[in-house]
């Protein structure tokens, strides 16, 4: 990454500048607000990106397995917290269940990531981070849209699974419309990601190692890698959460627990 | 089974986490027996009738079904003997043909065959058109799918029915037509409802009230109450 096309710090921080004018022009549709939470997002974002910087170049110096393990069990806790506070539901009674889920998806695909990249030695951070993070970053939003979708439609059609239940159905059975729709609605968005991949938007990880200076070919097989690990650790991810949560959730006699769900997203 | 009552609540309480919704419910119901709960609304009707069917958790008292104590273990036998007629009508954009045949799919139901001239049968009883069965739920109005909720409790072939408001949604022509099948004998009936003609055509009514239940006598009374 050097020589030309390096990006320069004070280069960088002019080039914030090109947010001036569309920044401008919401203000003068009087969209105070929005611009307002668009410069603390921005501000986020530099200061997390920056601070993971910094970290990664010291992990990545460091190279250590101890290291490198505590990191992606970080990465993990705050990954499952966000998704079952983020999904609205009660983070003390379903942390492990879903922790499990995201640990056995996630971990799964990425033991076949490093088994297919043979990085020396095979806990290098610059392999296992960045590709623990990509699983990570895609099973958070699998795993929201599927718990989120799964309790709001039980929730909202509590009657028609009652129905269905009391009529003699298991509890799967019963269930069984609302896993389907929650899935479907999970996995969807993947699925049209996948068709359009390349056509429409080249995708961010291939873009950017492209402009680090790796040969497309090389980036494209990446980017292939990447996307089939994300399909299948974000569906095994759903799928188990899913299951396991309908086992805490739901009593012997098919009934609900409605404290899984917190109060304010009822 | 021989000569015990189909349902038995000895003081029973039920209600949500800490709160008491009824308590100290005793209720003998004998096959053959036809019994409507009336009283006002969120006093209790429903939940009581869910109770039945273990779709509400006992907070106190036993509960027994063909002298049987209600438990985990015995509440796949309950479910699958009763045909449960739930207040709200099904809806959303399964087909006719589909929301009445997914029962077949389940274990409970496996050694019955779905058959269309069940279906046929049926809808000939309580007067719904067989056109209706490539239609989708929600092309339907509010007096067909309470009909159809009822055809498929019925379609099990099962005798006992508890049913919620089943005649809510019907005009006097379709309500006769359901009042005749269902209140005619052939069934054990526990029942929950508002509406007068209904009410008459059941032998036993219990008032459902203040956390309580007590028999009456007068039932429409206690409906035409402001």
């Amino acid at each position: 990454m050097s020589g030309s096309g390096q990006i320069g710090v004070v280069e960088l921080l002019i080039f914030y500048g090109v947010l001036l004018l569309p920044l401008l022009m919401l203000w003068c549709l009087g969209l105070k607000d929005l611009v307002k939470n668009l410069l603390v997002g921005v501000g986020r974002m530099t200061l997390q990106l920056a601070m993971i910087g910094v970290y990664l170049e010291f992990l990545f110096a460091q190279n250590s397995l101890v290291l490198n393990l505590l990191w992606l069990a970080i990465m993990l806790l705050v990954a499952n917290w966000h998704i079952l506070s983020r999904a609205g539901l009660s983070i003390t009674s379903l942390f492990m269940v879903s922790l499990f889920s995201v640990f056995f998806g996630v971990g799964l695909v990425l033991v076949a990531m490093i088994v297919l990249v043979q990085p020396e030695p095979w806990f290098s951070s610059r392999y296992l981070i960045p590709l623990a993070g990509m699983l990570l970053g895609n099973c958070l939003t699998g795993n929201i849209l599927v718990l989120e979708r799964f309790y709001s439609s039980v929730s909202e059609r509590y009657e028609q699974y009652m129905g269905d239940l009391l009529l003699g159905a298991s509890r799967l059975e019963a269930l069984q419309p609302f896993i389907r729709g929650a899935l479907k609605s999970a996995i969807s968005p993947l699925v049209a990601t996948l068709s359009t991949l390349g056509l429409v938007a080249l995708p961010g990880m291939m873009t950017g190692q492209i402009l680090g200076g790796a040969e497309p070919v090389d980036a494209v097989m990446y980017q292939l890698m990447i996307m089939l690990g994300i399909a299948s650790s974000m569906i095994l991810c759903a799928i188990i959460n899913l299951m396991l949560n309908i086992r805490v959730s739901f009593d012997r006699y098919g009934l609900m627990d409605f404290s899984m769900i917190k109060a304010e997203s009822r | 089974m021989g000569g015990h009552p189909v349902f038995q609540l000895v003081s029973v309480g039920i209600g949500v986490s800490e709160k008491a919704l009824l308590s100290g419910v005793n209720l003998t119901i004998g096959r053959g027996d036809s019994f409507v709960l009336v009283g006002p609304s969120g006093g209790g009707k429903s939940s009581l009738l869910k109770l039945l069917l273990g779709g509400f958790h006992l907070q106190a008292g036993e509960f027994f079904f063909m002298g049987r104590p209600v438990c985990q273990d015995s509440i796949k036998h309950l479910r699958s003997s009763i045909a449960y007629i739930p207040q709200q009508a099904p809806s959303g954009g399964e087909s006719v043909a589909d929301y009445l045949s997914r029962p077949f799919s389940w274990k409970a139901w496996s050694d019955r065959p779905f058959r269309n001239s069940d279906v046929e049968y049926w809808f000939q009883q309580l007067d719904l058109s067989i056109e209706l069965l490539s239609s989708s739920l929600n092309q339907l109005s509010g007096g067909q799918r309470q009909r159809l909720s009822m055809v498929r409790g019925l379609m099990t072939g099962r005798k006992i029915l508890v049913a919620d408001e089943p005649t809510s949604a019907l005009d006097d022509e379709s309500c006769r037509k359901v009042t005749d099948l269902l209140l005619g004998g052939d069934y054990t009936v526990v029942s929950a409802s508002h509406d007068p003609r209904w009410i008459t055509g059941c032998q036993h009514s219990i008032l459902v009230r203040d956390g309580g239940v007590s028999v009456v006598d007068n039932p429409i009374r206690e409906v035409m109450k402001p």
